[in-house]
């Protein structure tokens, strides 16, 4: 059961390192391999870089480049993953009553939450043999790719473990990924400060974001720090099976409170309570996107300068495809490319929800009143609104953040540069949509994974020198950067018509097709 | 002529090849509790959902007061409660009755109010707290304060408790009175029995027989205990079985007690009791072969 719930998501996160990795790889010669990044390792050592990327001690090899290129997020990414997959597998069964049946039964409770470990365990250890994988695929050292999976591997586990307590001390599953989301930014942004800040390096022992670049794969490998990655794990699932022991099924000791107040202002349109049911989750990326904007804005005027410096790097931009960032309105448009993916994912979960909703059995009743097609469009649109509302946050603070980093950017540059962001939302808002009619159980992290592949083919092809039909296929090849160029209105109009035309597809599939899920 | 509030014609539906439901024909009135029985599987979920436009049907047609089930007319005049609710598990009990009977369209909230009391919920707790048959309230209560001139009830008291299961069955009694039709399919047949005028039949996706309570009951046998020295009635038409008792006879008759009154009527009878079938026997009586094979 616990194995059912993780293989989907397992598998496409291993294919999506196993590429990633690879093509990490592969840009790291088509950069000029070490002696390119020689040129660039001043800045890299910029404590602005350092503290977002990580801490750069040498990038001689393709695996040293990987490790610090992807290392810090991919560390992060994979962490949250972890946790989210320990609360869903044991707070959200406790949820739905699966725990009830499962505690009666001779096995009990204990046994379940010790098959769930073991599921997650697997999950952990396949995301690090995907990435050793990866780099292995790439020609690197073998002891070192192993070193570095192992790693990764711990980083999921620390994850697992931590959602695991979180899903002990918290209820419902939401607020227990809360939690554990809270622990693991509290534990990021300490390696942030140990990397960013000088002579408060020793901080980095204290999360396991910097046990793993102590680890130094690649560099000057200290594998004593993988006994940390993997003995906090196990420390933390024993006072998981502890805690879970000690508690009735159901109950937590921090459990949201179970009454509240009626809001009733959002509840007398499907429209209204689209926009009410999606209003949580973009709240939080706000938060998460505002404070991303203010610091990539910040450290946008040290980054241009620097560029200037040096025609080396220059030449070096230029020669990945993105020399737009050696203007403050071309670092701000390359953002705001970035930015696109982020929004896209989210509209991809955002319209999904409605085949979650049907999975959960919550539709029947809605739609024995409401029309098919209206929670569709509502979903689509609010979605779009919400996305929208998402590049306002994201541009105010960028701008904000540029402004108090020393530069000076136009609120012109600034609204098309969010506006170019959202030319995918559409899209990826159409195609989350008609997903969640036709595969409503793999919508997400199929839909992830491909958005996700489709923004990297984009990126790398042309420093790879790729043949154009590759990355014909991704909406990012068609995306300038928005400053410094114009946006192509006609790339701008196909796009925004395929996401149209991906939901009315959705409509018409919704509205014909019976309501079972 | 009237047109019926609910309407199945022809009505069929089959999944990758398999009927859940053949060739079904139903209408129940204005102002008519129909119930609906059958086994686990027998397809009363799938033709509920038919009805209500859920499930498109693979023969035949469905139509609420004329209009095809589905359709916004259709939608606009019917309620529906299923047998296990999900909803919004961060939504309040108020809030989800809110959403719930705001899609509808329209909606009583006097009534929405007498019901929140009548059924004893506490409609400020999150759904999340709820157990089954407090969910099964808030559905309950959404679905009736709609005063839906049709209302399509799958199986929904199976988490109310005996108390909360008498309010039902008095709010029920109350929409038939108002003259909203009802289908209830349920597996509680006393809860049929007391409600309902007429009872469906439905077995492995084909519907047995539509009858009154009363009607039904002369489909199956009826015991007479009779005391005296009443002699042989075993040739007698229609009795199928007779045991002997300390103090007279046991004696099963099936379809009309004409003959065996007959015969007693010159024999020294000094009581007679007869017991009529219960639901549960009629129903026992349709599906017990079936749940042998």
């Amino acid at each position: 059961m616990a194995w059912r719930q993780v293989r989907t998501s397992t598998s496409v996160v291993a294919l999506v390192l196993v590429g990633g990795v690879r093509a990490i790889v592969a840009t790291y010669g088509a950069s000029g391999g070490a002696r390119g990044m020689r040129a660039i390792l001043p800045l890299l050592r910029n404590p602005a870089v350092e503290a977002l990327d990580g801490r750069v001690t040498t990038l001689a090899t393709a695996g040293a480049y990987v490790q610090w290129k992807m290392g810090a997020w991919l560390a992060l990414a994979l962490a949250a993953w972890g946790a989210l997959l320990a609360t869903r597998v044991t707070r959200g069964a406790e949820d739905v009553g699966t725990w009830d049946l499962i505690g009666v039964a001779p096995p009990g409770t204990r046994r379940a939450f010790n098959v769930s470990v073991a599921a997650l365990a697997v999950a952990a250890v396949v995301a690090g043999a995907a990435t050793a994988l990866g780099l292995v695929l790439g020609a690197q050292s073998l002891l070192d790719s192993v070193l570095y999976g192992a790693g990764i591997a711990g980083v999921v586990a620390l994850g697992v473990g931590v959602g695991l307590v979180a899903a002990q001390v918290s209820a419902p599953r939401r607020s227990a990924s809360q939690v554990a989301m809270v622990v693991l930014t509290v534990a990021f942004l300490t390696r942030v400060v140990a990397d960013g800040a000088r002579g408060v390096g020793s901080l980095r022992a204290v999360t396991p974001f910097g046990w793993i670049e102590n680890l130094g794969a690649f560099q000057n490998r200290e594998p004593g720090w993988l006994i940390l990655l993997f003995a906090v794990p196990v420390v933390l699932v024993g006072a998981a099976r502890r805690l879970q022991s000690r508690r009735d099924v159901g109950m937590a000791p921090f459990a949201r409170a179970d009454t509240s107040r009626a809001h009733l202002a959002a509840l007398h349109s499907v429209g209204g309570f689209a926009l009410r049911q999606r209003r949580p989750v973009t709240l939080t990326w706000a938060g998460g996107l505002a404070v991303v904007a203010v610091v990539m804005g910040y450290l946008t005027h040290s980054l241009v300068a620097f560029a200037h410096t040096d025609p080396a790097y220059v030449a070096l931009l230029m020669r990945w495809g993105i020399g737009a960032l050696v203007s403050v309105p071309g670092f701000v448009g390359e953002l705001a490319i970035s930015v696109s993916l982020a929004l896209a994912l989210f509209s991809l979960a955002m319209t999904a929800v409605v085949g979650a909703d049907g999975l959960a059995g919550r539709l029947d009743v809605v739609l024995s009143a409401a029309s098919r097609t209206r929670w569709i469009l509502a979903a689509w649109t609010s979605t779009l609104l919400a996305a929208v509302a998402l590049a306002a946050v994201t541009g105010v603070f960028v701008w904000l953040g540029v402004l108090l980093g020393g530069a000076r950017l136009s609120a012109g540059h600034v609204t098309a540069a969010v506006l170019n962001a959202l030319v995918v939302v559409p899209l990826a808002a159409g195609f989350g949509a008609l997903a969640s009619v036709v595969a409503p159980r793999v919508a997400v992290v199929v839909g992830s994974a491909l958005l996700a592949l489709s923004y990297v083919v984009a990126v790398v092809a042309a420093p790879l020198h790729w043949p154009g039909w590759v990355s014909a296929a991704s909406p990012w090849r068609y995306l300038r950067v928005v400053p410094p160029a114009r946006a192509g209105v006609t790339a701008t109009i196909v796009l925004v018509a395929i996401g149209v035309a991906f939901e009315a597809v959705a409509v018409v599939v919704f509205a014909r097709r019976d309501a079972t899920w | 002529m009237t047109t019926p509030a609910l309407q199945a014609h022809g009505l069929g539906k089959s999944f990758r090849g398999v009927d859940a439901v053949v060739s079904l024909d139903l209408e129940v009135a204005e102002g008519e509790v129909v119930g609906f029985l059958g086994p686990n599987g027998a397809g009363k979920s799938t033709t509920l959902r038919m009805l209500l436009g859920l499930l498109r049907p693979t023969t035949g047609t469905a139509s609420i007061r004329g209009h095809r089930a589905g359709s916004r007319e259709a939608r606009a005049d019917v309620a529906y409660v299923a047998g296990d609710v999900a909803l919004w598990p961060q939504l309040t009990g108020a809030e989800t009755i809110e959403l719930l009977t705001s899609l509808h369209g329209s909606y009583d909230a006097g009534y929405r109010d007498e019901l929140v009391a009548r059924f004893d919920l506490d409609p400020s707790r999150r759904v999340r707290s709820y157990s089954r048959g407090n969910r099964q309230k808030v559905a309950l209560i959404a679905a009736l304060a709609t005063r839906a001139p049709v209302l399509l009830l799958d199986e929904p008291t199976s988490g109310l408790d005996p108390l909360m299961e008498l309010v039902f069955r008095e709010c029920v009694l109350e929409a038939g009175g108002r003259g909203q039709a009802v289908l209830l399919s349920s597996h509680l047949l006393a809860e049929v029995e007391h409600l309902c005028q007429r009872v469906a039949m439905i077995r492995q996706g084909r519907l047995m027989r539509v009858a009154g309570v009363e009607e039904m009951r002369a489909l199956v046998d009826v015991e007479f205990e009779i005391t005296g020295d009443v002699g042989d009635l075993s040739g007698v038409a229609g009795v199928e079985e007779v045991t002997s008792l300390v103090d007279g006879v046991r004696v099963r008759v099936h379809g009309s007690p004409g003959p065996l009154l007959a015969a007693l009527a010159t024999r020294p009878v000094s009581a007679l009791r007869t017991r009529e079938a219960s639901l549960e026997e009629i129903f026992l009586s349709f599906y017990a072969p079936a749940s042998t094979t």
